[in-house]
């Protein structure tokens, strides 16, 4: 399992949110490089993982469609599997699927997360205390025989949005302590006393006034989230408990594990998910961390 | 008094935190169509044995029982906390009838050696070269060691774990991709030939750990060091006339490693859930072997015994944390 | 060169900041004066005329982006001549023994967490090698003692001891070594009047005791008066005056030495106070001739053009101003 990238937490950005999204997104491809070389990648997969696809001649997933065991040549340019399916279109539907789960369990986990863990901020009652219970509870479970136990239940039978609601349940504790100690830190400061006095109503301060600094934290959190949500349905299929039948990456490597691609020489079955899941991870990390660093480096400016 | 009504408070949560946490692993399982009772007997059945009509069923109830599935949910669930405050989790379904706890003393030893020591080897070595880095932020060198660890920290283990094993069955010789603990036909003890084969099967699996838990120790401690060396205490060191290394051993290291022995307590305290997949890819027999088997054949009592265990590990960890953290670091108090 | 009763001698020093990102800042311009044993020299001025870059650079701390261009610092406390700069390896060596400097911010440069007795024993250890473990113990001790800090003091962590304490301890440590030369950045910035006094007494007596000389850099022209022997006026990266502190409060000559200590509060004076209208200059892109023009109200033509020299117009007392020539 991947550990967590230590997302600092407690102070948010004191620069506001100034809406222009794009914009500051803007500046930081400029700024920073981690976060610009990551992203650029991530770009490349999304139109590899969703455009290419549609192009494809034939059904990626359908077996004996191509001629088996053909090592890379032209027509065939990563070559094709022992079950008859292109390589090259297999990998670009499963770069796909890949992703979909992760944005769905991110956006998930981070709006569960964030939703309670501004509830328990803010709550300052025996509701609080239940919640950082519950959070710390899901933190210390260990999640991966729990997720192997349930994926087992449904083995093959889930379909892809239950297997993300599944990942997703053990995704939100961590951003929910996070976004919890954000909102303890920011509503000590004066401001938000000010708004309290001013009559303005809770819901209103947390829209204008936490949410802000949480948003851009919560971005960083997303990237990660996608990576950890990848990585643990990989973790499942490469165990053979994801639902084998759906391209993934993960299913790519089961698969050709199952058929000893390497032990027959077969690399070209195996080396392709390896190669795109370790580009992948390192580009989802590098925009991670550039988020973050482009995080401080305003903090320190404002 | 303060003292008092923090520790009160803190042992409360820890309390809390278990009970909550083995209620989820006592109901998880529980969401399972399969019972392992008919299917133990359904096994036993196609095995040709026949039986009285009478007699299964008693053997059913007999079994039932000894897998705590007897009675209501809430009588279950009342048992099954009977069990956890006893330390008794009863016999395995998968191993019958070795009992749960036998079990988990077997995989332990083994467990614990290789996570504990690839652990503290990764968090040595990571620790180290961190703080050089982030001591020496922007020369050529800690670009580079930042550079290797930011490939290697994101990669999955398992695909970590996969690489090893294509390198070290293709080129490496010196690395054994073993199948269990130790080669086939060595008597377990202290004797040499069966120690060289445990270190020998282990060196792979360790590499793989201590890989993938480099990146992190790396990442945060050169993160951690190199705000240190920003302050003021640091740049006065310098100024005192405090050579270099010194600087970096007495100021950054000191103050940077207090949250880095925070987390390493953390992660020993996850030693004990086992290195699932890395047992798994290496068939090497700890308790992360014993999660899988139980989780494949519905083995309630084995991981319960394993679950709560781990569950069990990780909050004590994080208790004794958070009493031994005023040891560690003068500021801060109750 | 050193001459005889001269501890420290700069002549021509202009240093600045290099960076890619912005045009050269030139913070220190031609500065030329000397220190003498057992005195205490107060350096004040805006901030940002460059104070704290003088002092980094007179104790050798010259790292990106600080550069130094021109001219010589030379010391004479440990009985021989040495440039500070031409030398910095050499320098290093003269640290903390001869010299040190206590930078700004001195709330916070103890290590939080070590104990105080510790952090003095780790400096005997460095600069002290020869003396025993107990010696050096023992020599802490009754230094700290002849200083009035308790023992309850050597046993304490930073963050449990006040400000005012804490500055203390640095300042002792600072002197530990009973160097020739002790470089202070705004050594009492942030703490109250009593406690300001406290520190000032205790420097005062190690410079009576010790013979030690005290550099001490400060934006609060009050406390330059209530300590300094003599006072040195900078302004836009130039020194704009030296004198003997008296003297100067007396006869202040320049425009901006007199607009600094109108700007000074005193005892029975209900008038309104003027401060100083307009801003310091922006030093990547100074005004053409005297720096101060621009908000200088005796202005006259050639200040606009020529920039004034520093002028010795009565003994150790040195002006720069076309107003004085």
């Amino acid at each position: 399992m991947q550990t967590r990238v230590a997302i600092d937490d407690s102070l948010a950005s004191e620069k506001k949110a100034t809406g222009t999204l794009v914009g500051s997104l803007f500046d930081m491809y400029r700024s920073n490089l981690r976060f610009s070389v990551g992203i650029s990648i991530i770009f490349l997969f999304l139109v590899f993982g969703f455009i290419v696809p549609l192009l494809a001649p034939v059904q990626p997933a359908k077996w004996h469609t191509v001629p088996r065991d053909l090592p890379p040549q032209l027509g065939h340019l990563l070559g094709t599997t022992s079950l008859g399916q292109s390589v090259f279109w297999f990998l670009s539907r499963a770069i796909g699927n890949s992703f979909v789960i992760g944005f769905v369990v991110a956006a998930l986990g981070t709006v569960v997360g964030v939703i309670v863990g501004i509830v328990a901020g803010f709550n300052r009652g025996i509701l609080s205390t239940g919640i950082g219970i519950l959070i710390d509870t899901f933190i210390a479970i260990p999640a991966l025989p729990i997720l192997i136990l349930l994926a087992f239940l449904l083995q093959g039978k889930a379909s892809i949005f239950l297997l993300c609601a599944i990942l997703s349940a053990f995704n939100w504790a961590w951003p929910a302590r996070q976004v919890r100690s954000m909102v303890l830190t920011i509503r000590e400061r004066a401001f938000i006393d000010v708004a309290f006095f001013a009559n303005e109503s809770t819901w209103r301060i947390i829209y204008k006034e936490i949410l802000p600094h949480i948003l851009s934290w919560a971005g960083a959190n997303f990237t990660n989230t996608v990576l950890v949500a990848i990585g643990s349905e990989m973790g499942l299929a490469v165990l053979g408990l994801s639902s084998p039948e759906r391209p993934t990456l993960g299913t790519m490597i089961y698969w050709a594990l199952q058929y000893q691609a390497l032990l027959r020489g077969i690399w070209w079955w195996l080396v392709p998910p390896v190669v795109t899941t370790v580009v992948l991870f390192v580009s989802l990390f590098l925009t991670s961390s550039g988020l973050q660093d482009y995080r401080a480096v305003h903090r320190v400016e404002a | 008094m303060r003292l008092a009504r923090y520790l009160l408070t803190r042992i409360v949560s820890y309390l809390l935190i278990i009970m909550v946490g083995m209620t989820i692993v006592f109901v998880v399982p529980r969401l399972t169509p399969q019972n392992p009772v008919v299917s133990m007997v359904a096994r036993l059945t196609s095995q040709g044995t026949f039986m009285e009509p009478e007699a299964l069923e008693a053997m059913r109830s007999s079994l039932m029982e000894t897998f705590g599935l007897s009675g209501t949910l809430w009588q279950q669930y009342l048992s099954f906390w009977k069990r956890a405050i006893t330390g008794d989790f009863g016999p395995s379904f998968a191993v019958f009838p070795t009992p749960v706890n036998e079990l988990i003393v077997n995989a332990l030893p083994w467990t614990m050696g290789l996570l504990i020591v690839s652990t503290l080897i990764a968090w040595i070595i990571g620790n180290f070269v961190g703080v050089v880095a982030g001591y020496r932020k922007g020369r050529w060198y800690s670009r580079v060691l930042e550079s290797i660890a930011v490939v290697i920290y994101p990669i999955p283990y398992y695909i970590l774990a996969l690489i090893l094993i294509l390198l070290a069955s293709y080129g490496f010789g010196i690395f054994v991709v073993g199948v269990g603990g130790y080669a086939i036909g060595l008597r377990p003890g202290w004797n040499w030939p069966f120690v060289s084969s445990v270190i020998k099967n282990s060196l792979l699996p360790a590499l793989s750990i201590i890989l993938i838990n480099y990146g992190w120790w790396f990442l945060s401690m050169k993160a951690l060091s190199s705000d240190i060396t920003e302050e003021d205490y640091v740049k006065f060191a310098e100024i005192k006339g405090i050579p270099a290394g010194q600087v970096m051993t007495r100021y950054v290291i000191r103050n940077a490693l207090l949250p880095q022995v925070t987390q390493l307590a953390m992660a020993l305290g996850t030693v004990f859930g086992g290195a699932l997949l890395t047992e798994v890819i290496f068939a090497y027999p700890g308790l992360g072997s014993l999660v899988y088997m139980a989780v494949s054949n519905a083995d309630y009592n084995l991981m319960m015994g394993i679950n709560s265990l781990s569950i069990i590990a990780v909050a004590t960890a994080g208790l004794i944390i958070d009493l031994a953290y005023p040891l560690l670091d003068p500021r801060v108090r109750y | 060169m050193c001459a005889p009763k001269v501890l420290l001698d700069v002549a021509g020093l202009q240093a600045g900041y290099a960076s890619r990102q912005m045009p050269f800042v030139r913070a220190v311009d031609n500065i030329s004066f000397r220190l003498y044993p057992q005195e205490i020299v107060g350096l004040a001025g805006e901030s940002g005329c460059g104070k704290s870059s003088l002092l980094k650079t007179l104790y050798g701390l010259v790292e990106h982006p600080l550069r130094v261009e021109a001219g010589s610092i030379v010391f004479c406390g440990n009985g021989h001549q040495h440039s500070i700069i031409q030398d910095l390896r050499a320098t290093q060596k003269l640290r903390w023994r001869y010299l040190s400097y206590i930078p700004q911010a001195s709330m916070s440069v103890l290590n939080p967490v070590v104990r105080i007795e510790k952090q003095f024993q780790e400096l005997m250890e460095i600069h002290e090698p020869g003396l025993s473990a107990t010696g050096s113990q023992d020599k802490v001790t009754e230094y700290l003692d002849q200083l009035g800090l308790s023992s309850t003091v050597l046993r304490s962590f930073p963050h449990q001891l006040s400000g005012g304490m804490r500055q203390r301890v640095v300042i002792a440590m600072a002197t530990l070594f009973s160097p020739a030369l002790v470089l202070a950045d705004e050594p009492t910035t942030g703490l109250d009047v009593v406690v300001q006094r406290g520190i000032l007494q205790m420097v005062r007596d190690m410079c009576e005791q010790y013979g030690t000389t005290f550099m001490i850099v400060s934006h609060d022209v009050g406390i330059h008066y209530q300590i300094t022997d003599r006072l040195m006026i900078m302004y836009g990266g130039y020194l704009v005056k030296i004198g003997t502190t008296r003297e100067l409060f007396e006869k202040p000559c320049h425009p901006y030495t007199q607009l600094l200590i109108a700007s000074l509060p005193r005892l029975g004076d209900t008038g309104k106070r003027s401060g100083i209208g307009g801003s310091p200059p922006d030093l990547s892109r100074p005004p053409q001739g005297c720096r101060f023009h621009p908000r200088c109200p005796q202005i006259m033509e050639v200040c606009r053009s020529e920039i004034p020299e520093l002028l010795e117009i009565t003994p150790g007392h040195y002006v720069g101003c076309h107003l004085s020539i």
